[in-house]
């Protein structure tokens, strides 16, 4: 004989997972203890009957509110963003070609804080609804003068219409303290899936994008 | 298979349990509506090397405690102890449990032993799975699986039924 029979035994008796062994065991506990027995044989009916009474699946298609994939679509938009915001930041800042003078020259330590502060932005106003921009796109002429005049570069929105984005419109962003790089802007694009995409332009160069060594002159 | 496929696997099963904890079909989806939501926006939290079904039994089961813990403190729930004690019925057939009297008797189980009881009767999951997707250790999930047995037992009036040894 082995090891004494314990409540666990007797549970997974009743419970189907008893190698044949241990349930021969206790089918001869069982057999000496009556009062026990038919304990586990209620055990075994409530068994039954919770399985009569709940368990056929619902062979019904699912109703849509619980199919997964609907739900993702539904929630996709806020949930890729976090981790596409990077990305696309920072590619369409390095690739725009939006007159940000001397970026290959920028040490990536540097360029890490510009990336983090973009990044930032990015988090902080793709979220926003009614307030996503200060100045829309309705406003063109109105942005683009306003947004080259506050950072001191001719800002030039790039047309990403064949990527199937438009543009929504702009916003001011503070200047990058320790760099003192002066303001930013931030222009803001969505597609029809009300996927967007932000554009980081500063006119950080690289002497003022240096972070550990701010006696360099100035360009 | 991808991560929404598996999901969808695991739907009908999570319903089934919704439906058998809550005893009420709406309620049940809206339980399940909204593990599929929270599942799906955290994936990132979900580690691959666990079981997936296991993850969306653990979240299904703690909006569920959520829930009935935020209606127990409006008071639209009875204490199971609270609960006046009827007149158990004999059994209508010897050996057999009315259904309709088991249903009544699984809903006035304490919601920690009918979560256990449901998870290794209903959905067969081992007893460490069952103790995992309830965040309690493998002791405690006996003694509660123990308690509702013995608690069925009584509120079906099985204490009194003639004894019956089970022949295979």
């Amino acid at each position: 004989m082995s090891t004494p029979l314990t409540d666990t035994d007797l549970h997974a008796f009743v419970d189907g997972r008893l190698p044949p062994g241990r349930a021969a065991e206790v089918e001869a506990f069982l057999a000496r203890h009556p009062e026990k027995a038919a304990e586990i044989a209620h055990w075994q009916r409530q068994n039954e009957a919770i399985n009569a009474l709940f368990a056929p699946l619902d062979s019904q298609p699912l109703p849509e509110r619980l199919r997964p994939r609907p739900i993702a679509a539904r929630l996709g938009s806020r949930l890729r963003w976090p981790q596409l915001a990077a990305a696309a930041t920072v590619l369409l800042a390095l690739g725009g070609a939006i007159g940000w003078a001397g970026r290959d020259l920028l040490r990536p330590a540097a360029s890490e804080l510009l990336i983090a502060d973009a990044v930032a932005a990015h988090a902080l106003y793709v979220k926003e609804n009614r307030h996503a921009v200060e100045v829309a796109a309705t406003d063109r002429d109105h942005l683009v003068t306003w947004l080259s005049n506050r950072i001191d570069r001719p800002v030039t929105p790039p047309d990403l219409t064949a990527e199937g984005f438009s543009l929504v419109g702009g916003r001011l962003l503070p200047g990058y303290e320790q760099t003192e790089a002066g303001p930013a802007a931030l222009l803001m694009y969505e597609n029809a899936a009300a996927e967007r995409v932000t554009v980081y332009i500063t006119a950080a160069s690289p002497g003022k994008l240096q972070p550990d060594n701010s006696s360099t002159a100035p360009a | 298979m991808d991560f929404l496929d598996e999901i969808e696997a695991s739907v009908p099963a999570l319903r089934r349990y919704a439906r058998a904890l809550t005893r009420n079909a709406d309620r049940a989806d809206d339980l399940v509506q909204d593990c599929l939501e929270r599942a799906i926006s955290r994936r990132g939290l979900f580690a691959p090397t666990g079981q997936l079904e296991g993850w969306l039994f653990r979240i299904l089961v703690n909006l569920w405690r959520n829930a009935t813990r935020s209606e127990r403190r409006r008071g639209e729930h009875l204490p199971f102890e609270d609960l006046p004690v009827e007149p158990s019925v004999p059994p209508a057939q010897p050996g057999r449990i009315a259904l309709a009297e088991m249903s009544r008797a699984i809903d006035r189980l304490p919601p920690e032993q009918r979560e256990a009881l449901l998870l290794v009767v209903l959905e067969g999951k081992s007893y460490e799975e069952a103790a995992s997707i309830l965040s309690i250790p493998s002791g405690t999930l006996m003694s509660r699986l123990g308690r509702a047995r013995s608690a069925l037992r009584s509120l079906t009036g099985g204490s009194d039924e003639p004894r019956l040894r089970s022949v295979k």
